[in-house]
């Protein structure tokens, strides 16, 4: 995404340890009433409504503006969320403070407001969704799983963990970094890890699919012997192939398994 | 515990959790298969059928997530419905005794070899074709209540033009306790649809001995190509670590 570059960077800042985590409880409900009319719009003008009190205080016009420029349309990836909403705090503060003497600057930051938050949303939005929900979330469910099959609930447990490791860590550092930088926030964050990270992960995932193989095998074999685990082997496959080829969910495959199930049931014990 | 009041109620409120968990609240994962799947099945007494299931559907749904305004099967209520269908199965109950026993009552040990649970198998696959079911009707439900929220958006603006921020706080809430009224009323119908499936199926199908059922086996193999494809990127280093998996999949066969 574009940056702007003409605006001189905003001195950095912190946000107090009472702030954040308001904000960060605040951020978990980013998602609460989301529509199809403003997506996360509400979520994110009630993320922002502790500090919107506090800046806009026995003002209600500014409140009332305040308000309304949160509840334009708005999605983003959520644990991205807190980058774009410490942000758009930074320059509402901005905005509060030249509001009364200096409009010219004021009107400017709103300016910059706007802009800002239709183009980083979207941009936020990609490089989360691509890593938290198409690499992350494949590659914890194959070490899971795997751990499934040697530990019982160990596996779970880990999922848990290694997915909220990441999910919580960018959820309080995108709140702090985004306060701290203001909009070139963007920048540092296309030029950071999180980019390269998808590519990185991802063969964990694979290594976890390919050690599921044999494990998978053993378990057919050891319940119904060689031919029949090799017929399994063949049908996940096969099945690699006709989802790789012709997309689809598989749930409907799924389905037929259970039917296949019952089936083989009646056949063998009667009814 | 089998199907009785407190087992429903803490599988009513799981349900709830799931639903808020996988958009309105966190996302903290745990409205997923793999983890929905376990809780659920420690609360109907089988952690590791519920494991399992939990983990086939979650390698199967890996494909789909809740990103934007895209279609996901709200898988979970349709995994802790799924799972809770097994306290309704006639049939006897894997022995756990005493407070000791809780490594295996939370499930905290290895699956048996070949998956042969204590757990009837035609009543796991009753339960993953009831969370198939359910995933695919939940998605709709789940759009419909998206549609439905476009009326907190107008009270939110409503409070907006007052500079009200409880007014909008309030709007979101409200948004929050929909979806976890729409997770408990979906669980709960879940939970209904599998007790008559249990009585209807547990009468038509035979009673199968406790073991392997190969419909179990054939799901989790056809939930793994989808894990596969879904990490899959047709570069030829994808190979590589595939057959690294393999190698080292195959070691702890050998040594397991």
């Amino acid at each position: 995404m574009r940056v702007d570059e003409r605006r001189p960077t905003l001195p950095e800042a912190r946000l107090g340890r009472r702030r954040h985590l308001a904000l960060l409880g605040r951020s978990l409900l980013l998602q609460s009433s989301w529509s199809f009319e403003r997506m996360q719009a509400v979520g994110f003008a009630s993320l922002l409504a502790g500090e919107g009190r506090r800046l806009t205080k026995g003002r209600p016009d500014a409140a009332a503006a305040f308000l309304n420029r949160q509840l334009m349309l708005f999605n983003t990836n959520p644990p991205l969320a807190g980058y774009l909403a410490g942000v758009i705090l930074r320059l509402e503060e901005e905005v509060a403070r030249h509001e009364a003497e200096r409009p010219d600057e004021a009107a400017r930051t709103l300016e910059e407001i706007r802009r800002f938050r239709r183009a980083a949303a979207s941009a936020f939005a990609a490089w989360g969704d691509r890593f938290f929900w198409a690499t992350l979330r494949p590659v914890a469910t194959g070490l899971g799983v795997l751990l499934v099959i040697l530990g019982g609930a160990w596996g779970a447990v880990a999922w848990l963990i290694v997915y909220n490791a990441a999910h919580l860590y960018y959820r309080y550092q995108g709140l702090s970094d985004g306060y701290r930088f203001g909009p070139a926030v963007a920048k540092r964050v296309a030029e950071s890890i999180l980019k390269r990270l998808p590519d990185g992960v991802r063969p964990l995932g694979l290594l976890a699919v390919g050690a599921l193989i044999p494990v998978s095998l053993a378990a057919g074999k050891a319940a119904f012997g060689w031919p029949t685990a090799a017929g399994f082997l063949a049908t996940g496959l096969l099945m690699a192939l006709v989802l790789r080829r012709r997309g689809g969910l598989g749930w409907a495959w799924g389905f037929v398994a259970v039917l296949f199930g019952f089936a083989w049931a009646v056949r063998l014990h009667g009814r | 515990m089998d199907g009785d009041a407190f087992q429903i109620l803490l599988l009513l409120l799981l349900g709830a959790w799931a639903a808020v968990d996988t958009a309105a609240w966190g996302q903290f994962m745990v409205g997923q298969p793999l983890a929905a799947g376990w809780l659920a099945g420690v609360i109907v007494g089988e952690p590791l059928a519920g494991l399992l299931m939990g983990a086939a559907l979650q390698m199967l749904w890996s494909r789909l997530a809740p990103v934007g305004a895209a279609a996901y099967p709200d898988v979970g209520p349709a995994t802790v419905g799924g799972v809770g269908l097994l306290s309704f199965w006639p049939g006897p109950r894997a022995p756990h005794d005493g407070v000791l026993d809780w490594p295996v009552r939370l499930g905290f040990q290895r699956v048996p070899e070949g998956w042969q649970l204590e757990t009837s198998p035609l009543a796991i696959l009753a339960g993953i074709g009831l969370a198939l079911l359910a995933g695919w009707a939940g998605q709709r439900l789940v759009a419909r209540m998206r549609h439905a929220n476009a009326d907190l958006g107008r009270v939110a603006d409503e409070a907006a033009r007052r500079g009200d921020f409880g007014g909008v706080e309030r709007a979101n809430r409200l948004g929050l306790l929909r979806a976890a009224v729409l997770g408990t009323a979906q669980t709960g119908a879940i939970l209904a649809a599998g007790w008559l499936a249990a009585i209807a199926l547990a009468r038509v199908l035979p009673a199968a001995p406790i073991g392997s059922n190969p419909g179990v086996h054939l799901f989790w193999w056809i939930a793994l190509a989808a894990l596969g494809t879904s990490l899959w990127s047709g570069v030829r280093r994808d190979w590589i670590w595939i057959a690294s998996g393999l190698l080292a999949g195959t070691t702890l066969v050998g040594i397991l």
